[in-house]
């Protein structure tokens, strides 16, 4: 693992200029997870990182679709993983199509098939700060997508 | 003219022999929700291989139903999208043999048109112009149907579509997937103004819909009441819930019937078979002299008639398609 | 009898008419996005060249897998669909023997497709006077593994996009003992398929389409475990 990064977030501009930062930084076969506490802002930082990587479209949660495809400057699948948490069979999903495919991923709740994931990836940790709309980002990962986008948020 | 109709769009297999696009031959239906549910939800490699393996079957139930051959039909129509990317392929390729091997024309269509259309099959006499309030757990339009294929969608969704927020509190409040019908039927069982959810009807001159602040307000709720220990009466929170939606699905509906000078507003999707937005809908119809139209139950969810009666207008119009037919997962009106 | 034949296993769309041990026509397409867009166009095209109509068509044969899940059910729906419509009968065809079946060699063949994360799907073959011959049926493993599986083979032809994408990794380890297809076995072949279907159906083994479906080979998680656990009981 390389070194965590941690970044505090204040209010709502912050979070979308963050998110919109990280969009321009992701490319093709990039995978992103995000984790944290429901409603701690997986879904609004998605939108951000949307408009980074030139998706028109709204961005909504696909907490029943699974995955929603978008069109930016490449491909965008937008996981939500939450319900398959207690699923036997990971592996016949069909999955590994989008994650080797030629598209970004971005996984909300990615922990829950962590056995599932490219070892690869980027993790982003969102987490609640003390303020309302104040958030804790942390940073983690392997691979060159990782450390191309630590550097650059340094 | 007979249409054989195919839809797998998602998570039904549906085959449907239609004439003149609205008499029914035959509407077969095979649906996955329990295979699903163990997932909470569709799981999109799973539907897939349901549906490979359906296909064929739903098809003869659907000829040997209406008692025709494949020699008797006149058009293949088939969903383009949107929906699951392999889900709709397996309808597609299916479609794309048949016409091929018949040698007759192939009509791709829009699975929210075939939404709308499947009012013209509930309702024998109903015509354009009219507001279509289409409802779904993925989607939520209001459209202004001009014609059998000339459409102007008005506001959408800008985040959860009305089905998704009933499923995602119907499944806080610890319901069995698909969530949206037992709140419904709770709702029936509570008090609509014990807890006071937002309304959110966005700019003054909007018809677009959000629905995910009431979402997150409603789980606000749910976490606050445990916090204190306090107990929760599921029927109240389902039927407060359930009026804080349909408050903004009405007004904005009427609304736009006004504007436009249409006294007609026509149903449609998932959500057109919850039976406290019917009511409010023919109260508020009856009160405003208003005709409400909606489909059947069946006709409501995901099925080939619907599809069928869609591919028929458009045939009638002059629309084809190739045999090169792309999927359009992300297809919108 | 006239057979038609699909693969659409892999990026390779691949169509072919075989009559009474003539191959009629072959189409064969190596782009992305073939399958779903051009495969009907693609039949449509080569039958009107050929002067034949779907009609006269008596057997409908596919690669059945492994192979793109998505790539397979295209391939399965359509001749599904054009059986279903003349009532005739359908033969499925193993993707890995169609490709070993490109290769008729007095060596051991092996096919390898890449499955991803360091995985093939993958068989073992040779050739018994002109019948091909399984010593090992369709299966995933991972590539060192395998490799490690084949040391006892003194000669072995490998095959598929995993020849390509593990070469240098074989070639260390087999040395002379490894040969590689050319571009012009490397790749499915509907033709392939249509002769080892022909074989399976005069053989009487031949199904309907409404059964026909893909055989898609992985293993789900709960196998896997099923199967660790009746080889630690010492199955």
């Amino acid at each position: 693992m390389g070194d965590d990064l941690i970044i505090k977030i204040d209010g709502l501009e912050e979070t979308k200029k963050f998110g919109i930062k990280i969009g321009s930084l992701l490319s093709p076969k990039d995978i992103l997870c995000l984790n944290g506490e429901l409603g701690a802002g997986k879904t609004t930082m998605t939108k951000s990182i949307g408009l980074g990587l030139g998706v028109d479209d709204y961005i909504t949660s696909p907490t029943f679709a699974l995955i929603n495809e978008y069109e930016g400057k490449y491909p965008v699948y937008h996981f939500d993983v939450y319900r398959l948490e207690a699923v036997d069979d990971l592996f016949d999903l069909g999955f590994d199509d989008y994650f080797f495919g030629n598209g970004v991923c971005i996984i909300e709740w990615a922990e829950k098939i962590e056995k599932l994931l490219p070892e690869e990836r980027v993790i982003i940790n969102i987490s609640k700060g003390q303020k309302e709309n104040e958030r804790i980002v942390e940073i983690d990962g392997f691979g060159k997508s990782y450390e191309r986008i630590v550097k650059e948020l340094k | 003219m007979l249409t054989l109709a195919i839809e797998t769009s998602c998570d039904e297999t549906s085959c449907a022999i239609l004439k003149d696009g609205r008499e029914v031959l035959s509407n077969i239906i095979s649906s996955q929700i329990e295979i699903h549910k163990e997932y909470g939800g569709v799981v999109p490699e799973i539907a897939s291989r349901k549906h490979i393996e359906n296909i064929n079957q739903i098809i003869q139930e659907s000829l040997e139903e209406a008692k025709v051959g494949f020699d008797d039909i006149d058009i293949v129509g088939v969903t383009q999208g949107p929906g699951l990317v392999g889900a709709l392929l397996i309808g597609i390729s299916s479609a794309k043999a048949i016409a091929y091997a018949l040698d007759i024309p192939l009509i791709g269509v829009n699975h929210i048109q075939g939404h709308i259309c499947a009012n013209y099959i509930e309702h024998k006499n109903l015509e354009p112009p009219f507001i279509c309030l289409i409802v779904s757990g993925g989607h939520s339009y209001l459209v202004h149907v001009k014609g059998y294929t000339e459409y102007k969608l008005i506001g959408q969704t800008r985040d959860d579509a009305a089905g998704e927020a009933f499923d995602k509190v119907a499944r806080a409040l610890g319901l069995p997937y698909p969530g949206g019908p037992h709140i419904d039927r709770l709702a029936k069982l509570g008090n609509k103004n014990a807890i006071e959810f937002p309304r959110v009807m966005l700019e003054k001159d909007s018809y677009d819909f959000s629905f995910s602040g009431l979402k997150t307000s409603v789980l606000n709720y749910l976490n606050q009441m445990e916090q204190k220990n306090e107990n929760i009466v599921v029927e109240d929170v389902a039927a407060s819930f359930q009026a804080a939606i349909l408050d903004v699905l009405v007004e904005k509906a009427f609304r736009l019937a006004k504007e436009k000078g249409l006294n007609k507003i026509v149903m449609a999707g998932g959500v057109a078979s919850n039976s406290g937005l019917r009511d409010r809908m023919f109260e508020k119809g009856q009160e405003e002299g208003v005709e409400i139209y909606h489909p059947s139950k069946v006709l409501c969810t995901d099925n080939g008639a619907m599809i069928g009666s869609a591919a028929y207008f458009n045939y009638k119009a002059g629309q084809k398609s190739d045999l090169g037919l792309k999927v359009k997962p992300n297809l919108g009106l | 009898m006239k057979v038609l034949s699909l693969d659409t296993s892999t990026l390779m769309s691949t169509c072919a008419i075989i009559e009474d041990g003539n191959l009629l026509g072959e189409y064969s397409l190596n782009r992305d996005m073939s399958h779903s867009e051009r495969l009907v166009p693609m039949i449509k095209s080569m039958l009107a060249e050929l002067d034949v109509k779907l009609e006269d068509i008596d057997l409908y044969t596919v690669a059945i897998g492994p192979g793109s899940f998505t790539g397979l059910r295209i391939g399965a729906a359509t001749i599904k669909g054009f059986a279903h419509v003349f009532n005739k009968p359908v033969v499925g065809v193993s993707t890995i023997e169609g490709l070993a079946y490109n290769m008729p060699y007095n060596e051991i063949v092996v096919p390898l497709l890449d499955a991803r994360r360091n995985r093939v799907f993958t068989g073992i073959y040779s050739w018994e006077k002109e019948e091909l011959t399984s010593i090992e049926k369709p299966f995933v493993e991972d590539i060192d593994i395998l490799l490690e599986k084949l040391e006892s083979y003194p000669s072995i032809c490998f095959t598929g996009d995993g020849a390509k994408i593990y070469r240098e990794k074989i070639s260390e380890r087999f040395g002379d003992r490894a040969r590689f297809a050319k571009l012009g076995q490397e790749y499915c072949r509907a033709v392939s398929i249509a002769e080892l279907g022909v074989k399976k159906y005069k053989n009487g083994d031949f199904q309907d389409f409404y059964s026909l479906v893909p055989e898609y080979l992985r293993m789900s998680q709960a196998e896997r475990q099923k199967e660790e656990r009746a080889e630690k009981n010492g199955n």
